[in-house]
């Protein structure tokens, strides 16, 4: 969906205090500082907020970049939408 | 705020942004609280030092993953002046650390250890046949891990008690059966409570998530993933609350409870209301709200917290309301000191400090008017200032959560605190003085709506004129066919004042009326309501009385002032604004100002708008 990854992208700037991260697909855990894996579990209730999704018990944690979280988020929000 | 923040540190601002960390309270935007707990680290240590001066070692040994509490809990014990370094475990070696007698631990030398335990940490089953044995086997754990901690590690312990869950597989016969696991859990709790070794304190989170919700209290899905037993929701209190134990424990708890009179003791204004007037008591909600407060409130000086009373008031309709009114469950000699006068109450927390021989930093302010509030943050920072709700009903939760008199054991001492200093000095009435009070009037932001008595707001008008004693020049009474007759009067002056701030608006609180005949202006009601004291409106209103009179060639004006038992506040009202007093006939005393005459006037900060 247009606008994923933009909104992902400020929660990224917003959560991890850095105003400099810019995401692609291919931007995994390695490359923003502080994305560890209790950080991460901050940054899905950031992400269930903003976008009004509900992601399911380890759900996230097999996710290897920002590319397979974008396709999630959307796959949830075209199910919400349908 | 977070923008704010943002913005301030930035710019290396850190006074500024520290000023607005510290101000996050654990009822806000989790996001907000997360970024200033994370915020914390940038600000200079000698800054942060300077603010929470009392630096302390707290080691976290948890039963669960305390990763997420600890910058809350650092933010929360920095708001209380605690400046808190933190040891963390790893999630479950609680017991290892003690009975292993951790190197790390050790060299770390904690002055606290915080057992960050919950029920997940009990064997208990869903039910048993022969509880007893069970919870005092668990009993045992926990008390001689305890004991170990103080007596190993030279430190006290806050410990958590075990919270009961939601969960209830037997259903309604949790509540009965003493076989089940929740039973287990209270039975624990008592055990624990009932042998607790020396040193040792109780974090009661079996209270804190029954307050918060048992619904709330946990995420199950945050335990599965990362073993974390409060949910994000619910970690701003429990941090907290824990801050306020580590308060406590180093002797930072709040002595003193400073309490405004006016809609925070009572409903109403006992100066323009009178002591049957108030609302107080029983039989009507409003008055039932004001007893519950005063209930807890009394409570809380059973247990040793001093009470004062700061009010701007005549000091006998103050005294009267404690000696006479049959409602009032706090009495005169429930109050350590008394300060009611007329003047900015940056003065009176001064004060009580002082009489009291306590510091300002000791102090609680507990007022439902913000702009007192405002200025008492602002001129005595150190003063802890209470956000009191609008509603009455809520002013009981808003004191009680904010955990500032927690003590780490109730003395006869401190049930006998206020009798003590009762013997000691005798209670006054204290005259208070000003200090930036200037400044506080410049930044209040004050705009003036000036306008004639008009048909919209007549009804308001007689109101007031009928309603307000205290700033009151005549106490004439008039009613609505008088108002509007002055309306259609080609020689009256009337003005009404509405007086908005940066608080929002006072709404009209202010008129004056005169006539003019033969050349002077007689002023025949000057009245103004109370909560607008002293910020300069009837300064203003005196410029406009000048420019009526320039503009209508009238030289003189003449005042009155009819003293009544509740006006004495006025008294000198014209000779403060330079008027000179004359002879006149009748009671009370005239006063006369040459319009002509360049005489000073006295300043103000009001904007005014209007006609």
């Amino acid at each position: 969906m247009p606008g994923t990854r933009d909104k992902l992208q400020d929660i990224f700037r917003d959560l991890f205090d850095d105003d400099d991260i810019v995401l692609n697909d291919k931007t995994s855990a390695a490359d923003v500082a502080g994305w560890d894996s209790l950080k991460n579990v901050k940054l899905i209730v950031q992400i269930e907020k903003a976008f009004k999704v509900r992601f399911g018990t380890g759900e996230v944690v097999n996710l290897k970049n920002v590319g397979e979280l974008v396709a999630v988020i959307d796959r949830k929000l075209s199910a919400s939408a349908g | 705020m977070k923008a704010e923040i943002k913005l301030h540190l930035k710019a290396e601002r850190y006074r500024e942004a520290l000023d607005l960390i510290l101000a996050v309270r654990p009822g806000d935007d989790l996001a907000l609280i997360d970024y200033a707990a994370a915020q914390l680290d940038k600000i200079p240590p000698a800054l942060l030092a300077a603010r929470a001066p009392t630096a302390k070692r707290l080691a976290i040994l948890g039963g669960a993953t305390a990763h997420f509490l600890v910058p809350l809990i650092r933010l929360f014990a920095a708001r209380r002046g605690l400046n808190v370094t933190v040891y963390e475990s790893d999630y479950g070696l609680f017991e290892q650390e003690i009975w292993s007698d951790s190197a790390a631990l050790h060299e770390f030398a904690p002055d606290v250890i915080h057992f960050h335990v919950t029920s997940h940490n009990l064997p208990f089953a869903p039910f048993a046949s022969a509880p007893a044995a069970l919870v005092h086997e668990q009993a045992q754990r926990f008390g001689n891990l305890y004991r170990a901690a103080v007596d190993r590690f030279r430190c006290a312990v806050v410990t958590n008690n075990f919270e009961t869950e939601g969960a209830r597989p037997y259903g309604a016969l949790d509540g009965t059966s003493p076989g089940t696991r929740n039973a287990m859990i209270r039975a624990l709790n008592d055990a624990l409570a009932r042998a607790l070794p020396a040193q040792v304190y109780v974090n009661d989170i079996e209270h804190l998530s029954a307050v918060c919700g048992k619904a709330r209290w946990a995420d199950a899905r945050l335990w599965n993933e990362t073993k974390t037993a409060v949910s994000f929701e619910c970690q701003p209190f429990y941090a907290d609350r824990l801050a306020a134990m580590l308060a406590a424990l180093f002797g930072k708890s709040k002595k003193c409870l400073v309490l405004d009179l006016d809609n925070t003791l009572w409903g109403g204004v006992i100066g323009d209301d009178g002591l049957h007037g108030i609302r107080l008591g029983a039989g009507q909600p409003e008055g039932e709200a004001f007893h519950h407060f005063q209930a807890y409130v009394k409570a809380l000086k059973e247990r040793g917290v001093l009470l004062a009373v700061a009010s701007k008031n005549e000091p006998e309709n103050a005294l009267a309301a404690f000696r006479e009114h049959a409602d009032m469950i706090l009495k005169e000699s429930d109050i350590s000191c008394f300060v009611v006068n007329w003047d900015p109450k940056d003065g009176s927390m001064r004060q009580i400090a002082k009489v009291l021989n306590i510091g300002l930093d000791s102090l609680v302010f507990f007022d439902d008017n913000p702009v007192e509030r405002q200025l008492v943050r602002q001129a005595v920072p150190e003063v802890t200032v209470i956000d009191v709700p609008e509603d009455p009903s809520l002013y009981v939760q808003a004191l009680d959560d904010a955990n500032l008199f927690d003590t780490v054991s109730v003395t006869e001492e401190d049930r006998e605190r206020t009798a003590a200093l009762q013997q000691n000095q005798a209670r006054e009435v204290f005259e208070a003085q000003t200090s930036n009070y200037d400044d506080f009037l410049r930044q209040l932001q004050m705009r003036a709506f000036v306008e004639p008595i008009t048909e919209s707001n007549l009804a308001r008008v007689t109101q007031l004129v009928n309603k307000t004693n205290q700033f009151n020049l005549t106490t004439r009474r008039m009613t609505e066919a008088e108002v509007r007759a002055l309306v259609e009067d080609g020689a009256a002056y009337t003005a009404t004042t509405r007086l908005d701030d940066r608080f929002g608006s006072n709404g009209l609180i202010s008129v004056v009326m005169g006539r003019v005949s033969d050349g002077v202006l007689v002023i025949d009601n000057w009245l103004m309501s109370c909560r607008v004291l002293k910020r300069g409106v009837e300064a203003m209103e005196m410029e406009r009385l000048l420019a009526f009179c320039r503009q209508r060639s009238v030289d003189r004006i003449v005042g009155r002032y009819l003293p009544t038992s509740k006006n004495k506040l006025v008294e000198r009202h014209y000779a403060d604004l330079g008027f000179t007093e004359i002879a006149g006939d009748g009671p009370g005393t005239t006063w006369h100002f040459n319009v002509a005459e360049q005489s000073l006037l006295r300043a103000h900060h009001i904007a005014v708008e209007g006609a």
